[in-house]
């Protein structure tokens, strides 16, 4: 089951946050930007803790309820996809919105790159693709 | 594989740590404890260099798992019950486990380990407790972080990791 989904611009700031199903904490608009932020920064330090050389960052967080996964693109933004404890192929699941992401948002000649997303077709896409997967 | 523990006590202090597999360490064929490296110790160790660049570390790891589990608890909608257990990056995996006192052990080992927290907690209930707890001539001053300088704790926790089943693979 998948909980909810967050989209973090290279710089640290929040530009997408959904909720697709309940099992979290609802938070005010503010408290997902904070959580944005220390998620970039908490990336950005494991990558430096690591024990055996340079490491690409957080990529899955275990928590007794809930698993969140990090799919960093090459450009830095950082998709993060919170799913119960138990869900599978996330792998494939953030591939696809990275898809939908770069089809309905980044080929959308009114937006404007690093900005907040408020795109319809983004949106139907994304709730369609999550429903079936 | 298994690369290192940390201890921290409830004063956000490094009051233990030890290394195994990690690149650069001080590779030992016997298993003579005076080649284990451990920080912090009282009269500084053999390596005075990697202990300035320790201090760093552990303050970094403190960090990343005071955030974690704050964000973790932020998330959660059981609220407190919650506990943050391990992360994954593509070279290493972190685990965590807290104990009601607010002693904080921290593993690292490679991504491909299943989880340890078993294994977290077997060391609190058997030889954290057994051999610093319930050692008389540990001073106890609970304002206070002490290095952990047990030769005992050292030698069973030793013993333990390098029994594991995933300790070299």
């Amino acid at each position: 089951m998948i909980l909810s989904l967050y989209i973090v611009n290279k710089a640290g700031g929040l530009i997408y946050q959904r909720d697709f199903n309940e099992g979290l904490n609802r938070m005010s608009s503010n408290d997902y930007l904070i959580l944005a932020g220390t998620f970039h920064s908490i990336h950005a330090i494991t990558s430096r803790i690591s024990p055996t050389g340079h490491s690409d960052g957080l990529e899955l967080l275990e928590a007794e309820t809930f698993k969140l996964h990090c799919f960093q693109t090459v450009t830095g933004t950082k998709f993060l996809l919170v799913t119960d404890p138990v869900h599978h192929n996330v792998e494939s699941a953030l591939k696809r919105i990275y898809d939908m992401y770069s089809d309905y948002v980044m080929k959308n000649p009114f937006y404007t790159p690093e900005m907040p997303i408020r795109l319809e077709l983004f949106d139907t896409h994304l709730l369609r693709a999550i429903r079936t997967l | 594989m298994i690369y290192s523990l940390y201890l921290f006590d409830r004063h956000c202090q490094c009051v233990f740590y030890t290394e195994w597999n990690r690149p650069g360490a001080s590779r030992s064929t016997s298993d003579d404890l005076r080649n284990q490296y451990v920080w912090p110790t009282q009269h500084g160790s053999s390596d005075p260099r990697k202990d300035t660049a320790m201090v760093d570390e552990a303050k970094l790891v403190y960090g990343v798992i005071y955030s974690l589990k704050s964000m973790v608890a932020k998330l959660s909608a059981t609220a407190g019950s919650d506990q943050f257990l391990s992360y994954r990056t593509n070279t290493y995996k972190l685990h965590y486990f807290e104990t009601a006192s607010g002693l904080k052990f921290v593993l690292t080992s490679d991504p491909a380990t299943s989880s340890l927290l078993e294994v977290l907690k077997q060391i609190y209930l058997h030889i954290y407790l057994e051999y610093v707890v319930k050692n008389a001539l540990v001073p106890a001053d609970p304002k206070k972080s002490l290095p952990i300088a047990n030769d005992y704790f050292c030698a069973v926790l030793n013993n333990y990791i390098k029994g594991l089943a995933c300790f070299q693979s």
